[in-house]
């Protein structure tokens, strides 16, 4: 090579740093209008949906109010129960797809063989954590990857669910629900005082106070769980695997055994929910996975650094629940116009979309941040 | 009984014997990681181990944690074996630090925690409340680290630095006295005003509670000025093992050189100063 070409090639590798130097100050700029544009049309939709928004507010009366967070408080174990295995023990767990519709079927069965609705609901726990056990154990001792492993646990659980209820859609109408038991006659009495002013009680009430009750007690054994040796070794297991090996826990028992609170929390959910509901339904917990994450994040983002105590952090996510629930609501009683169609409802199947949509924005919105420093400290040196 | 108690004074610390280990046994990829390798240390020995890179300072010390278990040989604290004991039965006797300050800690759990958490290694845990009565002892403890963390009990510890993570895990380890204190290379990855405090932290606890403790160093300095023992490992096996006045004796300049005549690489790691 001569010295001539030689010169030639480091000038060329020269203007190749000059055009990308260029680049980068131009996908700078592309970025910064990309922003713009993102703002503005963003802008655009919010103001657009106002009314909307507005009219679903005004439009949906008290006891649509009551029924979306009669529903939301009895998702709330199930909210607590993702929490645990994702946050708490960091292992993201499917498995309560399957024991949502566990906990709700053995209640059912049990209910309607006149067996007490109260019992329903350890029952109903029991075999939730007995989902988690076997999640837990794939996972621990056949080393399967924890999504698989809870994968294939709830494909299972379908078949169990199945055998349990002994067909897939079964009515409680006629038989005794918790919900009815004692509140019921109260409710029976404030009617007839005060029915002839026009006095209903909805039984989203009933409901929704009978629920507060279990998801107090619920907390409060969390609380006294969390301040235990135990407890505190099962949050260094999901914090630290390695460091709690060192520091004498048995790490293996902890997972599975976190597992198995987490569902049987969420099966404690299926429980409440078809007794509220009337009806047990064999595909109920498809999509819970989503909605739970949805709450857990939606109570982070709301309320992420002021909660400290894991009790607190429960509570958001309980919180988390009930604003999910209630934006489901909204969503599901506006009137979305858009131009060239003639009024357009979302059915209760869209919810599905909107909530993954939601999850994945939230999700995205912690990288994008981080994508934007990165790219904001690359400019600065250069 | 009093064979039994003369016995006892008598039964070294840790005594491993005639451990081997091969990764990857009939793959070509196999690796001898250790090669029949005899030690025993006796109680409140400080024990320093140097070697190159792959010379099995680190299996040496999972096989006494108990995180690998070895194909042939035996592994004996006090005189009972606990070769193919699991790692979370053994902790109970054996405080240990990690490389990674990030390792040895729960980041997300606040310092008063951490510490709860380790209290109880030697004794297990019970459905029963966390001690709340601790505080005291605790401020106590970490004032004697000197990084002002007494005062931050409430913290995480994700929000401390490096070498306050690492000076809280040896905290850790240290706590309730283990009957061994296994240190691998637990000042490697700290800045140098870090790694001299922890490493004279580390000097402290172990004098003042007459811990016996194993640790593996890249510091040349360090493997003849800390501790009482020196032990070289080289591809599996001890190459050498000195203490006592010859040690007392021993410059850098002399290990190094002891280290070449056996045909060991000092790697870039290895600090001479």
């Amino acid at each position: 090579m001569t010295i001539e070409s030689e010169r030639a090639h480091v000038a060329s590798d020269d203007a190749e740093v000059d055009r990308e130097r260029a680049d980068v100050s131009d996908r700078s700029a592309r970025f910064t209008a990309g922003g713009i544009v993102v703002g503005t049309l963003a802008v655009l939709v919010v103001v657009a949906l106002l009314p909307t928004l507005w009219g679903a507010v005004s439009s949906m009366g008290a006891p649509q109010w009551l029924e979306a967070l009669a529903i939301g408080l009895l998702f709330v174990p199930a909210a607590v129960g993702v929490y645990i295995t994702f946050r708490v023990l960091d292992f993201p767990d499917l498995t309560v797809d399957g024991s949502f519709p566990a906990g709700g079927a053995i209640a059912a069965m049990l209910i309607t063989s006149d067996v007490s609705p109260w019992l329903a609901l350890p029952a109903a726990m029991l075999l939730g954590a007995a989902l988690g056990v076997v999640t837990g154990c794939l996972h621990i001792y056949l080393r399967v990857n924890s999504l698989l492993a809870s994968i294939i646990t709830l494909t299972a659980a379908f078949t169990v669910n199945l055998r349990v209820q002994g067909s897939a859609n079964i009515s409680l109408l006629n038989s005794d629900r918790i919900f009815g038991l004692w509140i019921e006659p109260i409710r029976n009495r404030l009617e007839d005082w005060f029915g002839a002013a026009g006095v209903q009680v909805h039984r989203a009430v009933t409901t929704a106070s009978m629920t507060v009750l279990i998801v107090i007690v619920m907390l409060l054994v969390l609380r006294w769980f969390f301040a235990t040796e135990v407890g505190l070794g099962l949050r260094a297991t999901g914090a630290n695997r390695e460091m709690s090996q060192s520091q004498g826990i048995n790490t293996a028992r902890y997972l599975i055994g976190g597992v198995a609170v987490s569902n049987a929390l969420v099966g404690l959910s299926g429980a409440l929910f078809v007794q509220h509901a009337g009806f047990a339904d064999i595909n109920s917990g498809s999509g819970l996975i989503v909605s739970g994450l949805a709450a857990v994040i939606i109570g982070e983002v709301l309320f992420g650094s002021k909660a400290r105590s894991m009790t607190t952090k429960f509570i958001a996510v309980g919180l988390g629940m009930l604003a999910y629930r209630v934006a489901i609501a909204l969503a599901l009683n506006a009137d979305l116009r858009f131009p060239g169609t003639d009024g357009f409802r979302l059915e209760a199947s869209d919810i599905k979309l909107a909530t993954a949509a939601v999850v994945v924005a939230m999700l995205a919105l912690p990288r994008f941040r981080e994508s934007r420093k990165e790219r904001a400290r690359r400019r600065a040196r250069t | 009984m009093s064979v039994g108690t003369a016995n006892e004074s008598d039964t070294p610390k840790l005594a491993i014997r005639n451990c081997s280990l091969t990764f990857n046994p009939g793959d070509h990829n196999e690796v001898r990681a250790l090669d029949s390798v005899d030690l025993t240390v006796a109680t409140s020995e400080h024990t320093v181990i140097v070697g190159s890179n792959g010379a099995g300072k680190s299996t040496l010390l999972n096989l006494v944690c108990g995180r690998f278990v070895p194909d042939t040989g035996q592994i004996l604290i006090d005189g009972q074996p606990v070769t193919h004991q699991p790692e979370h039965q053994r902790a109970r006797r054996i405080g240990r630090v990690f490389q990674d300050p990030l390792a040895g800690t729960a980041g997300p759990m606040t310092i008063e925690e951490n510490l709860a958490l380790a209290e109880r290694r030697s004794s297990g845990r019970r459905f029963r409340r966390i001690r709340r009565d601790q505080t005291k002892q605790h401020r106590e403890d970490l004032s004697r680290l000197g990084m002002g963390l007494e005062d931050r009990l409430g913290n995480r510890v994700n929000s401390l630095s490096g070498g306050q993570r690492q000076a809280l895990a040896l905290l850790m380890a240290a706590v309730s006295k283990p009957d061994l204190l296994v240190l691998d290379e637990h000042t490697a990855a700290l800045d140098p005003g870090a790694a001299e405090r922890v490493l004279s932290l580390t000097n402290e606890l172990v004098a003042e509670e007459g811990l016996t403790a194993l640790m593996i160093t890249h510091n040349m300095a360090h493997a003849v000025n800390t501790g009482d023992r020196t032990v070289m490992m080289h591809r599996g096996s001890v190459l050498f093992d000195v203490d006592g006045e010859e040690r007392s004796q021993m410059t850098v300049t002399d290990l190094v050189e002891r280290f070449r005549s056996f045909g060991g690489v000092v790697s870039d790691r290895s600090t001479l100063a």
